[in-house]
């Protein structure tokens, strides 16, 4: 059998995959090495000004997608709805106030999801769990998107 | 080049072709991610600095209120710390309808004064944190604890002493 001899090229692929390995490992393993717990976290979602109707679409059990890649999820513990409160500007006195709008509602969902948590991070699958961030909510014959707004930990 | 394609009877020009790519490739690496900033680093800070958070609800003040840890923008680095929060009425201005210009409370919006401690970088250039996100007054940053997103203007930067 002849003999298989090393050349530049085996050289240069051996480098390469070793910086793969390395810039993995960079990227990768501060997040595999952190310290986390899996744990059941409660949060709502407040979907604003929206017409009358659509919560009705919403029940208490529903299981929901929370992304658009459809593998993070959570449970619907309850659905409430509150006339839109619109901030509108009287020129005449130059202030500001809030008028309610009769004829579209704000949603508030709350969802129970199992999430890993971290020192820096609340998150059920890729998605995050911060107050502020907007969050799809897709269900059984519904798809709407929202706001965090409170989470219990 | 020889008439078996290789230069010198040893590499073929394919695989003279292959080296020559990689090494591009790793001198444009190099060339982007050492920016001018960072090879005009001069020394490690620790810096104080106040970002004003702009109407927000009450939901988002409470979710600051419980200060913590500030990360980049997958919450995996740990950039500092929030250490104070400065709760205000939410302003803003407006003309009436007779030509005054007036300042008004926007109600149930709150404005807040974030002041963060975080480690990074002080070059020729400015500061920047460990994400490489540059503190300069007037710049708009993230604020990402593990409870909270939001955006604020930066009104404050100070060097800490050690």
């Amino acid at each position: 059998m002849k003999k298989s001899k090393w050349t530049i090229i085996d050289t240069v692929i051996v480098v390469a995959a070793a910086a793969v390995l390395a810039a993995a490992g960079v990227i990768f393993g501060p997040s595999l090495m952190e310290p986390s717990t899996n744990e059941t976290i409660t949060f709502t979602v407040m979907i604003q000004d929206r017409e009358k109707g659509i919560a009705a679409a919403m029940s208490e059990g529903d299981n929901v997608t929370l992304s658009l890649t459809e593998k993070d999820g959570g449970v619907i513990k309850s659905v409430r709805t509150e006339p839109t409160v619109v901030m509108v500007y009287d020129s005449i006195d130059g202030v500001y106030r809030n008028e309610v709008n009769d004829e579209r509602e704000d949603i508030y969902i709350e969802i129970e999801a199992d999430c890993k948590v971290t020192d820096k991070s609340i998150t059920t699958g890729d998605t995050d769990i911060k107050v502020g961030a907007d969050i799809p909510v897709r269900g059984k014959g519904y798809a709407t998107n929202g706001y965090i707004i409170d989470i219990v930990d | 080049m020889d008439k078996n394609g290789k230069i010198a009877g040893k590499i073929s020009i394919i695989d003279l072709g292959v080296i020559i790519l990689i090494i591009a490739a790793v001198v444009g690496l190099c060339i982007r991610f050492m920016s001018s900033t960072t090879t005009a680093v001069t020394s490690d800070e620790t810096f104080r600095y106040v970002v004003k958070v702009n109407s927000v609800r009450e939901f988002t003040v409470n979710a600051l209120q419980k200060g913590g840890i500030t990360t980049d923008k997958n919450s995996e680095m740990t950039l500092g710390e929030i250490t104070d929060v400065q709760v205000g009425d939410a302003k803003m201005q407006s003309t009436t309808a007779d030509g005054r210009i007036e300042w008004s409370n926007l109600p149930d919006r709150y404005t807040c004064m974030v002041t963060i401690e975080a480690d990074g970088r002080e070059s020729e250039d400015g500061y920047i944190l460990d994400d490489t996100t540059e503190l300069s007054v007037g710049r708009t940053v993230d604020i990402i604890t593990k409870y909270v997103k939001t955006t604020g203007e930066i009104i404050s930067v100070e060097v800490l002493e050690d």
